[in-house]
């Protein structure tokens, strides 16, 4: 996926991010809440059908690798044969993350997409921070959008009474062989589809996202000092950072909160919740693995090694790429790697596997939930519904399609170009007019990720999605995801964003030294009492419900 | 005549009027997607939450140190530096100067702490320096101990010109016979000035220190949410983001409400007390009796 701020997905992969909240709804009444305990369980997901019209250089597998395309196809597969359209004015609610596209009216690009779509397609795009506000004041306006993109982590809030109230209910569209209509929709996984269930329906398409989540990356020119940016053990991870460190370079970022997330990973802690073999739940920071973690950071702190700014720095990656930071936290593998070819094309990101730490777990990686949330269709009758289907089957279609192209490039020559290894690269009109409407687009709804050598900059593409396919099989051994994805709390939404902030606060002041580490426990055991419990309840009964 | 007042009085109910009864979210407890009519009503629970809050009173307590650090440190310094640019002799140094110290008002918040960082930072222009003569670092940007200081020099450094715009235009209206003749008199640089320029500018100072009082608990917000994560939310949290964190970030959107009104209403009360002391020194203030 291109063009996605860095650092909210960053902050969508630590729990502990400032501000996340979750989908569905608030402390509202108990009906709907009784409703939402049903979440995901007793749902038909649709059916798999992976897309076979374009052939991978680099086979994905069922445990979550990616494919990877090593060129750009000469001949693009024609993949949804006529426009999907009837002619009618569409509005989508999205977000972007790059520049706003010129407007529809002077953008030649838009123009034509709209024609091969069949619909006068429009977008209202939001931003973050501030997508919530603007989803808000959209919705509670008379004209809600046809289509529109829900996150669970920006704080929308009563998701469930709105998908209820406005919303169409696509089960019965998509649900098992049904899904099979839109085969671009079909090529998303049941745990794509999961992210789109509320109240035991579906809802909408997904939004696929890598499935990978937090990893240090580094800038393979500080740590070729230490011989790479890797360690087999915390003591050597110290050492090597304190190799590093020195002039006017420091070996990591100052953001905390995520060094002890990504840290975490190799002390064993759980991916945000643990499913003990008794059924109960524990909350990731509620661990003694936890706790070592913090520890850890705090001997890093104290060793000197942080760069040393302020914790929510937001050039970071800018430092990193000029040499005075050695690493800094990405969401995942793919964008460390991406975003450094940005700053500095010459230079290609190391990316630190989790070592073990010692305790019990083992290293692990927290894998990421595989989507950014789902985009959901307004009520209406179902041929508009199904026509609006297609619309979003369209935006799914996977590179090597024509669709793809057409959606992410914009048209041959005037839009982009290709450069001599053949790979497409967007002219100036095409990053006006293309570049930030294929952002709204490809956040409402995507196929699901893959390794593109054109989404790297610079010429050492074919290498770089072959770098990152083999650090994706040696995380994928150890990777756990959250057993709580697909399930629903109203505990959750209600207390999580202030527990989150609160937990992040304190983070950066015991690691800053600010405050004592025998702050932490006793901030959790003040923590069951205002909502974790009632989270960890609610999830148990859910996830009992659905038996998994 | 009176519906020339139309417009300006439309305005006022429009922008200002009309939103203040959105202050009832205070009461309730409040959801966007609801919307006013439809979410429950509370009574005074948010209120009562927010003053069990430890972390609200922190707010208080920070806020009414920087509003004190602001009143004692930043309020004279414009009037200070106005009598030192009024008393250039060459026009055009003065007009020099004048745009020199306006300029740092137009840079936002953004890029002023960034400046700071840059100047005054862990791996900013001082501690470099320290470091390569083998002295011990000293991070002025996260320490919270000293940090009221810090943004009490940031408010200054950005908007002492500013301020001082207002003072050079009442020292202007003075009128030059009165320093001849008080000269003639052989009254010192001293005596002329607390004779003659000082009292052209009491009205202004007094009126700006009433307005000043009453916007007292607004310390700035930019500045604090920029730097909150360097020295902690204990030491930089005031209420301009105890609101932001609690309405926007938390979702609590009455008790977020709830403080922005408390901060209303002690404003309202620091105006009317204000006033009374300026009607006190014989001022007129922001209203006469």
């Amino acid at each position: 996926m291109n063009g996605m701020s860095r650092r909210t997905f960053v902050g969508l992969g630590a729990a502990v991010a400032a501000g996340v909240a979750s989908t569905s709804l608030t402390g509202c009444g108990s009906s709907t809440a009784k409703k939402t305990e049903a979440a995901s369980a007793n749902v038909k997901l649709p059916t798999y059908v992976p897309y076979t019209g374009v052939k991978p250089d680099l086979p994905p597998n069922a445990k979550g690798l990616d494919s990877g395309f090593l060129s750009y196809p000469k001949t693009l597969v024609r993949s949804v044969p006529k426009p999907p359209g009837d002619g009618s004015k569409v509005t989508l609610l999205t977000e972007i993350w790059t520049p706003p596209p010129t407007p529809k009216d002077a953008n030649a690009h838009w123009q034509q997409l709209n024609k091969k779509l069949g619909v006068d397609l429009s977008v209202i795009m939001g931003t973050d921070p501030g997508y919530d506000q603007k989803f808000a004041a959209t919705v509670a306006g008379n004209e809600l959008p046809d289509l529109m993109w829900i996150p669970p982590n920006q704080g929308i809030q009563h998701v469930a009474q709105l998908l209820e109230a406005k919303c169409a209910d696509i089960t019965e569209l998509v649900s098992g062989d049904a899904v099979k209509a839109y085969p671009h929709l079909a090529a998303m996984t049941q745990a794509h589809w999961k992210t789109a269930v509320v109240n035991g329906r579906i809802w909408g398409a997904p939004s696929p996202y890598p499935a990978f989540g937090q990893v240090y990356g580094g800038n393979p020119k500080v740590w070729e000092k230490a011989e790479g940016l890797s360690a087999s053990s915390p003591d050597e991870f110290l050492a090597k950072c304190k190799e590093v460190t020195g002039g006017k370079v420091w070996a990591l970022e100052p953001i905390y909160s995520n060094a002890v997330s990504v840290m975490s990973q190799c002390f064993g802690v759980p991916n945000k919740w643990e499913r003990g073999k008794d059924g109960s739940l524990t909350f990731w920071m509620e661990t003694d693995a936890y706790l070592e973690a913090i520890n850890f950071a705090i001997k890093l702190k104290k060793a000197g090694v942080f760069y040393p700014g302020n914790p929510d720095m937001a050039d970071a990656y800018i430092k990193m790429a000029q040499g005075s930071i050695g690493a800094c936290v990405y969401a995942n593998p793919t964008n460390a790697r991406k975003d450094l070819r940005i700053n500095a094309p010459e230079l290609a990101s190391q990316i630190l596997v989790p070592f073990a730490a010692g305790g019990s777990g083992g290293p692990r990686h927290h894998l990421h939930r595989g989507t950014i949330g789902y985009t959901a269709i307004k009520k209406g009758d179902e041929k508009r519904v199904k026509m609006l289907l297609s619309i979003l089957n369209y935006m799914a279609a996977p590179f090597g399609t024509e669709e793809r192209e057409s959606q992410e490039f914009g048209s041959r020559d005037l839009d982009f170009t290709f450069d001599k290894s053949g790979f497409p690269v967007r002219t100036a009109k095409g990053k006006k007019e293309v570049e930030g409407l294929r952002s709204g687009l490809e956040t409402a709804t995507v196929s699901p990720s893959a390794l593109i050598a054109s989404m790297f900059e610079g010429d050492a593409r074919v290498q770089d999605v072959k770098d990152v396919y083999a650090i994706e099989q040696k995380l994928i051994p150890i990777g756990i995801p959250d057993p709580t994805v697909g399930h629903y709390s109203d505990a959750y939404t209600e207390y999580y964003p202030r527990m989150s902030t609160d937990a992040k606060d304190l983070v950066n002041d015991i690691v800053s030294g600010r405050k004592n580490i025998k702050e932490w426990k006793p901030f959790w055991t003040e923590a069951k009492k205002r909502g974790l419990d009632k989270m960890r309840k609610e999830f148990q009964k859910s996830l009992d419900k659905s038996g998994e | 005549m009176l519906a020339l007042m139309v417009p300006g009085l439309a305005f006022f109910l429009v922008f200002f009027y009309v939103p203040m009864l959105g202050n009832v979210i205070a009461f309730q407890d409040y959801q966007p997607f609801i919307g006013f009519q439809d979410s429950p009503f509370v009574g005074f629970a948010n209120l009562q939450e927010l003053f069990a809050d430890p972390a609200f009173w922190e707010a208080v307590r920070n806020t009414l140190v920087f509003a004190l650090l602001q009143l004692l440190l930043f309020f004279p310094a414009p009037l200070a530096l106005a009598l030192l640019v009024n008393s250039l002799i060459s026009g055009r140094t003065r007009r020099f100067v004048q745009s020199i110290v306006y300029l740092p008002h137009f840079i936002s918040w953004v890029l002023v702490v960034a400046l700071f960082q840059q100047v005054l930072g862990g791996a900013g222009l001082l501690n470099n320096f320290l470091r390569e003569h083998g002295m011990q670092p000293w991070d002025l940007m996260t320490n919270p101990d000293t940090f009221p200081l810090l943004i009490t020099g940031q408010a200054i450094w950005k908007d002492v010109g500013w301020g001082m715009i207002i003072y050079l235009a009442a020292l202007a209206s003075v009128d030059q016979s009165l320093y001849e003749s008080a000269a003639v008199d052989g009254a010192g640089r001293w005596r002329r000035m607390w004779h003659i320029t000082l009292p052209a500018v009491r009205s202004v100072t007094i009126l700006l220190l009433v307005l000043r009082l009453g916007d007292i608990l607004s310390v700035g917000f930019e500045q604090f949410l920029l730097q909150r994560d360097a020295v902690g939310a204990r030491a930089a949290e005031v209420l301009d983001t105890y609101v932001f964190y609690h309405g926007v970030v938390y979702g609590d959107w009455g008790i977020g409400a709830a403080a922005g009104l408390v901060k209303g209403v002690v404003g309202a009360l620091m105006i009317w007390g204000a006033n009374k002391v300026a009607h006190a020194f014989g001022e007129q203030g922001v209203y006469s009796k």
